[in-house]
C-alpha cells in the first residue's frame, strides 16, 4: 500500500533521511521510534506530501506521490489523517466544529460553513458516535480550550476518525502527557485502528509503549533506517537512543 | 577584565529613557513654548477657579432661562438631543466602517493568500492587490475624520452623510488596518493542519485563522465604536450638533455657563463609559469558554441542554436594531432641526449637491495658479510656495508636539502603573504575602482604584475637547495641545501598561518581593525590564496616532497644520485647505511607517 524505495531527504546540506526503503500494508500498526533529530517527523510528512523526497520512489495506493496533481492530492489527504504533537486543534471552537474540520477536504469552503454554523443532524449524529469511540460524548458542545491535554488529544483522534481515512499518521502524540495517558491514548487508537482496518504509523519516545503495543516497530538514527522488527526487545530499541559525546554537545 | 561602572548607564532601556527626556526638552524647546506660558494672567486664574467650581455645580437649567422665549424645549431635552445626535452619528458612520474594514482588511491581509497554489489567484496578484489596498488604507487613516468632515462639507454641504462619509472612511481604514494585522498575527498551526486535511487554501484560512482571530477582532472593533463616539462629539466643532456643539456654545457664553460645560462633558463620559463598561462586559463573555454543566451523554440530551449565549444573540439583536434605528432617515432629521429654523438637511436638491461636487473637484481644489492660467506645470510652483513659506514650520510644530505628548505621557504612565495595578496592590501579589494590615491594605486598593478611574476618565476625553477646554483657561501657546494629548494618552498607555502586569502571570516578579523586596521592585527590577519592549510598542502605537491628531489641534488656532487649514477654510481658499489637509496626511504617513518599522523591530527582538 505505502512504498518507499531509496528515500533520501536533504534540506540544504543537511540530509535527514538517508535511503529509507519500506513497505507498509493496509491494517498495519506500526511505530517509529528514534532519538530527535533522527528523521522521524520528515518520514512522517512525506506519507502525506508534506515533504517530497530529493530522491527515491514513494507511491500510496500505486500513485507516485511526487507527480500527483492538486486534485489527486486533495484526494490523497483526504484519505490520510494527519495527528501532529501540537494536535493541530482550533482552541475557540466546539469540539464538534474542530471534528467537522475532519471532513474540510470533501466540500467546498462555502458548503463547509453552512455545515459549521448550522450541522446537519446526520453529521452530529456521526460526530456523536465518534466521541463515544473516543470515550467523550459529553463534551460534545464544549469550548475545546476548556478540555483537559487527555481529552483534546481525545478530539484530535475523533476528527482523523470523522475524516475516514485509510491511514493514520500520529507525530509524537503523547510525548506532552503522562504515561497513563500516553497508555489509554495508544491503546484507543489500537482498537480502533484494528477494528477499521486503518494503517497507523506512530511517532514516539517511549520504549515500554513501543514494545507492548506495537506488532512492527521501525527504528531510526540520523535520517537512516536501522531497525525494522515485528519482535523488538526493550534493549535493542534503548541502542537507539545511546548519544555520543558529539550529540551531548549538540 | 576590566569593569565600567558607567557603562550601564547607557543600556537600552536606559538609554532610550534618556533619549525620550533629551527629545521632549528639545521638541519643547523648538515650539517655541515656555514654562512661563503656563503662568495664569487675572482673567486665566478667575476662569480656571469659575470653571472648577463649576464642576460640583453642574447646570440643570438654561443659565439664561428669563431671557429665553416660552416655546424653547426643556433643558434635560436640548441635552438628551445632543447626545442621541453624538450617538446616532457615531453608529452610523461606524456602521458603514464595518463592512469597510471587513472587505478591506480580508484584502490588506496576507493570511489568505500567502500558502495559495491556485492558479486563478497568482500570489504576485494578491501582492499586488495586498499592495495596493494597503496603501489605500494608509491613506484613508492618515487624514484625521474632523479634516474629512472638512473636505465633504466643502464638496456637498452640511448634509448627515458629510458627517458619516467622515466618520466610515478613517474608520474604516484603521479597522482594516487592525483586522489584517489580527489576521496576520495568528499561529499557522490550525491552518496548516487544514490543509493536511486535504481543505483549500481558502477553507484553510476560514477555519484556521478566522475563528482565532474572531475575539480579537470583534474586541478592537467595540473599542473602536467608544472612539466613534468621541470623534462625533467632536464634529461639534464643525457645526454638527452633537455635545461638541453645545460645548462650544457653552464656552463662548463665558464664565456663566461653565455649568453647562460640565452638564454636557458629564453626559459624554456617561455615554463612553456605558460604552466601555459594555463592550468590557461583551468581550468578557466572549471570551470565556463554555463548557456543558449536564453530565448527558445522549445526543438528544446535549443538545437540549448545550450551552447556550443568549447575552450574544441578545448583543447582536440590540445592534442590528441600534443599526436599523439610527439609519432610519426620519429620526435623523428632527434631532437636527430643532435647533435652529434652518436644519442640517437643507433644501437643496440633489443636481444642485452633484453640482457643488463637481466644481469642488475640477475648480475649487485646483491650485489657484492653475485656475488662472490653465497651465499644471504652475501647481508644483504653488506648492513649493506653500510648503517653504507656511508648511515646514507647521508641520515641524505638528512633530514636536505629538512627540513631547506622548515622551510625557508614556513616561507618566509607566511610572504610575506600579500604583494602579490591581495585582501588585492586592493583598498578596503575585500570590505572595506581604503582611499589610486591613488599613494598609485598603489604602492601597483605594489608591488603585482610583488611578484606574483617572486612567479610563484621561482616555474617555477626546483630545481635542481637552485642549479646547485647556485653552479656555490658559493663554494661548502649544502647551495646552501638549497637555491635552498627553492626558488622553496617559490614560490609555496606563490601562495597556496596567492589562499587561495584571493579566498574566509573571512568576520572574515575584522574587524580589520573596526576597524582601517592595512592590515597585518588583516593577521597577523586574517586570519593567523584562516587558520593556511591550511598553515600547505602545509608546509607536500610540505615537503614530498622537502624530494624527496634533494635525487637527492646530484648528484651535495655535500654530501647526490644523491652523493652516482652518487659515485655508476661513479664507476660502480650498486649494490651500486640500493642500495643507495632504500634507498633514503625508505627515501621519511617514509617522506610520516609523512607527511600523520600529514596532516590527521590537516584535522581531521578544
Amino acid at each position: 500500500m505505502i512504498h518507499l524505495s531509496d528515500i533520501t531527504k536533504e534540506f540544504g546540506s543537511n540530509k535527514a533521511l538517508s535511503g529509507i526503503n519500506l513497505e507498509i500494508e493496509a491494517g498495519e500498526f506500526i511505530s517509529l521510534i528514534g532519538p530527535s533529530g533522527s528523521g522521524k517527523t520528515t518520514l512522517l510528512r512525506h506519507l502525506n506530501a508534506q515533504h517530497l523526497p530529493t530522491s527515491g520512489t514513494l507511491t500510496i495506493h500505486g500513485e507516485h506521490v511526487p507527480t500527483l496533481s492538486p486534485k489527486a492530492l486533495k484526494a490523497l489527504r483526504c484519505k490520510i489523517a494527519y495527528i501532529p504533537q501540537d494536535l493541530g486543534l482550533v482552541s475557540s471552537l466546539k469540539v464538534y466544529q474542530n471534528i467537522l474540520l475532519g471532513k474540510v477536504g470533501h466540500f467546498h469552503s462555502l458548503t463547509m460553513l453552512k455545515k459549521f454554523l448550522a450541522p446537519s443532524k446526520s453529521d452530529l449524529e456521526t460526530i456523536h458516535q465518534v466521541l463515544n469511540t473516543v470515550g467523550i460524548p459529553e463534551k460534545l458542545y464544549d469550548t475545546t480550550s476548556t478540555l483537559s491535554g487527555g481529552q483534546q488529544q481525545r478530539v484530535a483522534v475523533a476528527r482523523a476518525l470523522f475524516q475516514n481515512p485509510h491511514t493514520i499518521l500520529a507525530d509524537e502524540p503523547v510525548s506532552a502527557v503522562d504515561p497513563a495517558r500516553a497508555k489509554s491514548m495508544v491503546e484507543l487508537l489500537k482498537e480502533i485502528a484494528t477494528k477499521n482496518n486503518i494503517t497507523v504509523l506512530m511517532s514516539i519516545h517511549n520504549i515500554g509503549l513501543a514494545v507492548e503495543y506495537f506488532p512492527r516497530v521501525i527504528g531510526l538514527r540520523k535520517g537512516k533506517l536501522v531497525l525494522d522488527s515485528t519482535s523488538p526487545n526493550e534493549q535493542e530499541l534503548a541502542s537507539l537512543f545511546e548519544l555520543d559525546s558529539q550529540d551531548l554537545i549538540g | 577584565m576590566e569593569l565600567s561602572t558607567t557603562k550601564t548607564l547607557f543600556g537600552k532601556r536606559r538609554g532610550f529613557i534618556l533619549f525620550s527626556l533629551v527629545l521632549l526638552c528639545f521638541c519643547i524647546n523648538l515650539t517655541d513654548i515656555k514654562w512661563a506660558d503656563f503662568k495664569l494672567n487675572h482673567y486665566g486664574v478667575n476662569a480656571a477657579t469659575e470653571f472648577f467650581k463649576a464642576a460640583f455645580n453642574p447646570a440643570f437649567d438654561y443659565p439664561n432661562k428669563e431671557e429665553l422665549p416660552s416655546t424653547i424645549p426643556p433643558y434635560y431635552e436640548k441635552i438628551i438631543k445632543a447626545a442621541w445626535v453624538t450617538v446616532k452619528y457615531a453608529t452610523c458612520g461606524f456602521s458603514l466602517a464595518i463592512p469597510i474594514g471587513i472587505f478591506m482588511g480580508f484584502f490588506a491581509s496576507r493570511s489568505w493568500w500567502q500558502f495559495t497554489r491556485s492558479k486563478w489567484i497568482p500570489r504576485a496578484t494578491a501582492q499586488l492587490l495586498h499592495r495596493f489596498v494597503r496603501i489605500l488604507i494608509t491613506a484613508g487613516r492618515s487624514i484625521h475624520e474632523l479634516l474629512w468632515g472638512l473636505l465633504f462639507i466643502s464638496a456637498i454641504g452640511t448634509t448627515p452623510f458629510s458627517i458619516i462619509a467622515a466618520i466610515a472612511i478613517p474608520y474604516g481604514c484603521t479597522l482594516a488596518k487592525v483586522f489584517s494585522e489580527i489576521l496576520d498575527e495568528q499561529e499557522s498551526n490550525c491552518r496548516d493542519q487544514i490543509r493536511l486535511q486535504g481543505g483549500s487554501p481558502f477553507s484553510s484560512w476560514l477555519f484556521g485563522v478566522v475563528p482565532l482571530a474572531f475575539n480579537d477582532i470583534l474586541s478592537y472593533a467595540l473599542y473602536r465604536y467608544e472612539c466613534a463616539i468621541r470623534s462625533a462629539a467632536i464634529f461639534g466643532f464643525v457645526g454638527i450638533p452633537t455635545l461638541g456643539y453645545h460645548i462650544e456654545a457653552a464656552a463662548a457664553e463665558g464664565i456663566g455657563y461653565y455649568g453647562e460645560i460640565w452638564t454636557l462633558l458629564y453626559v459624554l463620559l456617561g455615554i463612553i463609559l456605558v460604552v466601555e463598561r459594555l463592550s468590557c462586559f461583551a468581550r468578557k463573555k466572549l471570551n470565556s469558554p463554555q463548557q456543558s454543566k449536564h453530565p448527558h451523554r445522549s445526543l438528544e440530551q446535549l443538545t437540549k441542554y448545550r450551552p447556550k449565549r443568549f447575552y450574544l444573540k441578545f448583543f447582536t439583536a440590540f445592534s442590528v436594531l441600534l443599526f436599523i434605528f439610527v439609519w432610519n432617515h426620519q429620526t435623523l432629521i428632527p434631532a437636527t432641526q430643532w435647533l435652529d429654523d434652518e436644519s442640517m438637511m437643507s433644501n437643496l436638491s440633489f443636481q444642485q449637491r452633484w453640482e457643488n461636487f463637481t466644481r469642488f473637484l475640477d475648480k475649487e481644489l485646483t491650485p489657484s495658479t492653475v485656475r488662472n492660467s490653465g497651465d499644471w506645470s504652475q501647481a508644483f510652483p504653488w506648492a513649493k510656495e506653500l510648503f517653504l513659506s507656511k508648511g515646514i514650520a507647521a508641520s515641524l510644530q505638528t512633530f514636536y508636539i505629538a512627540t513631547s505628548a506622548m515622551i510625557l505621557a508614556w513616561l507618566s504612565a509607566i511610572c504610575v502603573i506600579p500604583w494602579a495595578s490591581k495585582v501588585l496592590n492586592s493583598p498578596q501579589p503575585f500570590g505572595v504575602h506581604k503582611g499589610n494590615s486591613r488599613l494598609q491594605a485598603f489604602i492601597r486598593g483605594a489608591v488603585a482604584l482610583f488611578l484606574r478611574f483617572i486612567f479610563i476618565i484621561s482616555r474617555s476625553m477626546p483630545e481635542y475637547l481637552l485642549a479646547f477646554l485647556l485653552l479656555v483657561i490658559f493663554p494661548p501657546s502649544a502647551w495646552p495641545l501638549i497637555v491635552a494629548l498627553a492626558i488622553h494618552n496617559f490614560g490609555i498607555v496606563g490601562r495597556l501598561g496596567g492589562e499587561l502586569v495584571d493579566n498574566r502571570d509573571f512568576n520572574h516578579a515575584k522574587i524580589p518581593l520573596l526576597q524582601g523586596g517592595s512592590r515597585a521592585h518588583s516593577y521597577f527590577f523586574s517586570l519593567l525590564p523584562t516587558h520593556f519592549n511591550r511598553f515600547l510598542l505602545y509608546f509607536f502605537y500610540r505615537w503614530e496616532t498622537c502624530v494624527r491628531d496634533a494635525t487637527i489641534l492646530g484648528m484651535l488656532s495655535i500654530a501647526s497644520i490644523g491652523l493652516e487649514i482652518k487659515e485655508a477654510q476661513a479664507r476660502d481658499r480650498l486649494d490651500e485647505l486640500f493642500f495643507f489637509i495632504l500634507l498633514g496626511a503625508a505627515i501621519v504617513m511617514i509617522g506610520d511607517l516609523i512607527s511600523d518599522t520600529v514596532r516590527s523591530r521590537i516584535k522581531e527582538t521578544q
